[in-house]
């Protein structure tokens, strides 16, 4: 699918994330600190860059800025610290996106799938439809018959996941583990609200509902309303 | 202390002022005494001399009248000595006559020296004019010694009085006094006794006692007065030194020290005022080193969840994730905590009318898709509580979870939010089953965050200063309250 250099100084995460990443097809190819992967960036020409903040030999802070003068690859920055600064001065430095450790390999394979889509690099179809409901993934934009409706990222999220498996039932720790990246441990009330924020903004209810559909005990289907 | 150091003025003043005041008092005394001893010879000797004041006797009723007219207190009386008796004119001293002591002094002449001097004072013998005038200066109160008698004091004078030039009276008593000095005529001998008890002759000293008296109060009070400012101004600023070390020792570090008030007071209050620097420093690295740290555990705690994610076996997998997401949520909890004076300041402080109604306007949708009526009340203005937004925040959202998880659709509850004299009262209660009577000690279970809301909520409370109370509502539903203190 994409080519992935990842670029992570721990040997545990480094396994665990080529064998997850590998697993989703992607070409992943490691380097553990940040000069190699300086070399790499530019001469692999990798399609995004996964490069954890926390190397021995640069800061991977000084490492994205130096890369950023050569290439405009993708880069997408793990970090452990989840303050609103830390991230802003990362996206001010030329991420594209970041995830906060402890992530998922669903999490991240996510980022990477977003990250792609805005790059332009993906063969996946950047707007999805289902029914009257579009969904635009590169300019975050969602209609309903047209009429534009204004959503918050969690729920933006929340569609998204939902829409791309239109159709099937999608279970509620499925939907906490992608959008909030509680994989476990998670509410389904944190669902259920978000759920019915959606509903609102889509113009239906629970009890009348068009395109979200709950099944009780099971989770959440997305379907165009003339299929129901 | 404060005590102490009045104690010791009061204790300093009252010795300075008894010092002078006692020996001022015993003075006071014997001047009074002496001058009431005095004043009683002087009374017997003007008695005399109005007896002999003129060449012709007095008459009884004059000589009455006189003695009235003096009105002095003392007990003045006159013994009319005459060839066929004698006659007491006045009052005398206490036992009448019989026991009275001998005449020692007769009036105009030097008395005899020496107490034990001759009873029978030696009639004038007509010395001339220097003496028989009796007007001998060098007598007169000088050495008139009173005697001690009847408790008192008493002045006896043997009076003898001219009828013509050149004679004198003799003395020629009834009482078996001193007799006649042979000389002849019509001489009167008059005894003069003035006596005046103790308790009189100390009479004098009662106002320049009650001076000093008043005097030495008044020292005292001024001493008193003056001890009170100087504990004040020593003491208050200790006390609020003192008061301040308490608040540090409790835990509010924010507390500081005046720094007024007398040097070394203001310097032990610098000296705190620094440690509590020191201290806000040291607990402002330790919290960096705690976030630190767990920032550096969130590295090996990824490689965990990305194992437990790849295990083969299903059921392993979800229980190890299990675990580590309860690790994940307690290692975020401690940055948070560390992280939290940096976030919120010292106290932390939000508008709970405000974040209240956020957070159940958020949970507004999800209320109404499960048919569930809602009564919200807030009060109308902006409500202060000492809370983080994002703590109280998280405690409504666990109450409201919690009602919304725990009773069946279409269950109705009420959020009630009221401002009361210490913070805010927060009431969250729904009309369903009621809490299990274990409800507290859920929040400590795997599951995760399906019981830890009231956790949430007790420790936001905790926090805020207040508490949280656990109850039925009138409908025999369950009711939470979080007390929250202001900041």
């Amino acid at each position: 699918m994409a080519h992935l250099l990842l670029v992570e100084d721990d040997a545990a995460i480094r396994t665990a994330l080529l064998r997850a990443l590998r697993e989703q097809g992607h070409v992943v190819s490691a380097v553990s600190s940040g000069m190699p992967a300086l070399s790499q960036a530019v001469e692999g020409k990798p399609d995004v860059v996964l490069l954890d903040l926390g190397l021995p030999d640069v800061d991977g802070a000084d490492v994205l800025s130096m890369l950023r003068a050569v290439s405009d690859v993708p880069v997408i920055v793990a970090t452990a610290r989840d303050d609103e600064r830390e991230m802003v001065r990362l996206l001010d430095l030329g991420a594209d996106d970041y995830v906060i450790k402890p992530f998922t390999a669903a999490q991240l394979t996510a980022r990477v799938r977003a990250v792609l889509r805005r790059s332009g690099k993906t063969d996946e179809d950047p707007v999805i439809t289902v029914g009257g409901l579009v969904i635009d993934t590169r300019s975050y934009e969602v209609t309903v018959d047209g009429r534009e409706v204004e959503l918050a990222r969690k729920e933006f999220e929340l569609l998204l996941a939902l829409a791309r498996r239109a159709g099937e039932v999608v279970s509620k720790r499925d939907l906490l583990a992608e959008v909030w990246q509680l994989a476990w441990g998670g509410s389904d009330r944190t669902v259920d609200v978000h759920l019915s924020w959606l509903r609102r903004k889509l113009g239906e209810t629970a009890a009348a509902p068009r395109y979200l559909h709950s099944v009780r005990g099971v989770g959440v289907r997305l379907v165009a309303p003339a299929e129901n | 202390m404060r005590r102490r150091i009045l104690l010791l003025v009061v204790g300093m003043t009252t010795i300075v002022v008894l010092a002078f005041a006692i020996p001022l008092a015993i003075f006071v005394r014997h001047n009074a005494y002496d001058n009431g001893v005095t004043a009683l010879g002087n009374e017997a000797r003007d008695i005399a001399n109005y007896l002999r004041a003129v060449n012709s006797t007095r008459t009884e009723s004059e000589i009455a009248a006189y003695l009235k007219r003096l009105n002095s207190g003392r007990s003045a009386s006159v013994q009319l000595s005459e060839s066929d008796g004698s006659k007491i004119i006045g009052k005398l001293p206490p036992g009448g006559t019989d026991n009275l002591p001998a005449l020692q002094a007769r009036f105009g002449q030097r008395a005899a020296s020496g107490a034990t001097a001759s009873p029978t004072p030696a009639p004038d013998g007509g010395g001339g004019g220097g003496g028989g005038g009796g007007t001998d200066p060098g007598v007169f109160g000088r050495d008139l010694k009173p005697e001690t008698y009847a408790g008192g004091k008493l002045v006896q004078l043997y009076v003898p009085t001219f009828t013509g030039f050149g004679q004198s009276t003799s003395g020629q008593s009834a009482t078996g006094q001193p007799s006649a000095s042979g000389q002849p005529g019509a001489a009167q001998f008059y005894t003069v006794r003035v006596w005046a008890g103790d308790g009189q002759l100390h009479t004098g000293q009662t106002g320049p006692l009650l001076l000093i008296v008043g005097v030495a109060v008044a020292l005292l009070l001024v001493g008193v007065v003056a001890g009170e400012v100087l504990t004040r101004r020593i003491v208050r600023p200790l006390v609020d030194t003192a008061d301040t070390a308490q608040r540090l020792g409790s835990g509010d570090t924010s507390a500081r020290a005046p720094t007024t008030g007398p040097r070394e007071v203001a310097d032990v209050g610098l000296a705190l005022n620094r440690l509590a620097d020191r201290i806000d420093e040291l607990i402002a690295e330790e919290r960096e080193t705690v976030a630190d740290l767990s920032h550096r555990l969130r590295t090996p705690l990824t490689a965990l969840r990305l194992d437990a994610e790849a295990l083969r076996d299903q059921t392993d997998s979800e229980r190890i994730g299990l675990h580590v997401g309860t690790l994940e949520r307690m290692l975020t909890a401690v940055i948070r905590a560390a992280r939290r004076p940096q976030r919120e300041g010292r106290i932390p402080s939000c508008d709970a009318t405000a974040v209240v109604g956020e957070r159940v306007g958020f949970w507004s949708a999800l209320a109404e898709d499960q048919e569930r009526a809602t009564a919200v009340s807030l009060p109308e203005d902006a409500l202060l509580v000492r809370a983080g937004a994002e703590d109280l925040a998280a405690a409504v959202d666990a109450l409201v979870e919690n009602v919304i998880a725990h009773t069946p659709e279409g269950t109705p509850f009420a959020v009630t939010l009221t401002a009361t004299d210490a913070g805010a009262h927060l009431v969250v209660s729904d009309d369903g089953p009621g809490l299990p009577p274990d409800a507290p000690v859920r929040g400590r279970s795997d599951r995760g965050s399906s019981g830890l809301g009231l956790d949430i909520a007790r420790r936001c409370a905790e926090a805020a200063g207040g508490a949280m109370t656990i109850g039925s509502s009138p409908a025999g539903g369950a009711l939470v309250a979080l007390e929250l203190r202001r900041p």
